[in-house]
């Protein structure tokens, strides 16, 4: 009886998250999805943020624009609701890059994903490429590749082997004014669903191999590194993790 | 008065993207808990041209596991569609057979790449979804530890937010790394 009324009460939390349907077609001009029935975008049009003098602002605009989309933080799994907001959160994608003339641009964001009937899979398809008519395609440095998980979990699997296979294809590394940036793919979260903001994300960097944790904590933000990433030198694209818990701190490198 | 649920599912589920006629899964068996070993590299098969030999139960395990992750009315309309653009891992305990699902990175080719979107399964031995876990979500079977709600101990970093210029590089990088441009091809017009 009372799982009963735990799913009817479920049905009702899910149907007022989602707005009697409003929610789910609404055009929002910083999000481009493909058109019904046509393929994925492979490339994601820019710029929806910038310009930015340093990765590091560029970066935290970044994560309060995609943090404030709909269902972008499902908030604890205490709650009683979790699990409604859980089926109902979305994963939104976006590339950070840096242009010829010295800055910094966040690129539209994209929710396209894998189809689950079920919806209890959330994933993102990030186009391989930003294209912004100011610049020649091949003059776009790739900085981060940057997505939200809705329950701030750590990086998946396929979320470093994402950034490994960009790093492959545009280089692990590029060349700014700020000196030489290292391609990173980060997973931003937020504590709270109602109000949603950048507090915090996770970080794998492939060529230091470096898993960060980045927190906030009023005007302060620390770092931890949870762990090292190894690759086999083989063609089939294995790794192992290695779990730490130390700071982050530039005298202490891996 | 008695809610109806019916009405109530059904006008829900038609405001889901892609939602499917399919039930909800039975409760987990949250005693059923997910191995750390399942996560790491694994036995490859053997190299072309030696068999490999796979017992029934394990065959059975990965198709109940790859068929929940992927069930026949979601096929084909992707490349991330297909059950054969994934990897499988399979770990046996027991009576368990565990099983790990994730994007196969050489699959998609002229297809976005995937973040997130994998999956794990436990499996018993008569076939039945013990647990089923998808990526990002939290394991119910374990305390809360990464979803950034536990307030930090360490210091304020006296890095810039992101900085990635402080790490020594991995030595060496493995080969595959420096292919250079072969994955993502040319940029699309």
């Amino acid at each position: 009886m009372r799982a009963e009324a735990r799913r009817h009460h479920e049905a009702l939390v899910l149907l007022l998250w989602l707005g009697g349907c409003a929610s789910s077609p609404v055009a929002d001009p910083d999000i481009v999805r493909p058109a019904p029935g046509a393929p994925f975008l492979d490339k994601l049009p820019g710029p929806l943020l910038g310009p930015f003098d340093s990765p590091s602002s560029a970066l935290l605009a970044a994560c309060g624009k995609i943090l404030t989309k709909p269902h972008a933080s499902a908030g604890g799994r205490d709650h009683p609701d979790f699990g409604v907001r859980w089926r109902v959160s979305s994963e939104y994608c976006a590339w950070m890059y840096y242009t010829p003339d010295q800055h910094y641009v966040v690129s539209k964001l994209t929710d396209q994903s894998r189809v689950d009937p079920l919806q209890r899979s959330k994933s993102c398809l990030l186009p391989s490429w930003v294209d912004d008519p100011r610049y020649p395609a091949d003059a776009i440095r790739y900085i981060y590749a940057l997505h939200n998980h809705p329950y701030g979990s750590s990086l998946t699997e396929n979320d470093i082997q994402f950034i490994v296979s960009e790093g492959v294809a545009h280089g692990f590394e590029s060349e700014t004014k700020d000196g030489r940036l290292r391609l990173s793919i980060v997973a931003f979260f937020s504590r709270n669903v109602s109000e949603p903001s950048c507090d915090g994300f996770h970080q794998y960097i492939p060529l230091t191999g470096q898993l960060l944790k980045w927190t906030r904590a009023g005007d302060d933000w620390r770092c931890e590194q949870t762990g090292a990433v190894s690759w086999s030198d083989g063609e089939e694209r294995r790794f192992t993790v290695q779990k730490a818990s130390r700071p982050c701190d530039r005298s202490r490198t891996p | 008065m008695r809610l109806s649920l019916l009405p109530v599912l059904a006008l829900a589920s038609s405001c889901v993207h892609h939602a499917g006629a399919r039930s909800e899964p039975p409760q987990e068996d949250l005693s059923v808990t997910f191995p750390a070993a399942l996560g790491e590299q694994g036995t490859p098969l053997p190299a072309q041209g030696q068999p490999a030999v796979m017992d029934g139960e394990t065959l059975r395990a990965l198709s109940v596991a790859a068929d929940d992750f992927l069930p026949p009315d979601a096929r084909g309309r992707s490349c991330w569609n297909r059950q054969e653009s994934y990897r499988y891992r399979v770990l046996r305990e027991g009576d368990v057979s565990f099983v790990g699902i994730a994007a196969d990175p050489a699959a998609c080719g002229a297809e976005p790449r995937m973040l997130d979107g994998g999956a794990r399964y436990a499996i018993g031995r008569d076939g039945r979804i013990l647990r089923r876990l998808f990526d990002g979500e939290p394991d119910a079977a374990t305390p809360a530890s990464d979803a950034g709600t536990v307030e930090p101990s360490s210091d304020a970093s006296s890095l810039p937010v992101g900085d990635t210029t402080w790490g020594e590089p991995v030595s060496p990088v493995p080969s595959w790394w420096r292919d250079g441009g072969t994955d993502a091809g040319p940029a699309p017009r």
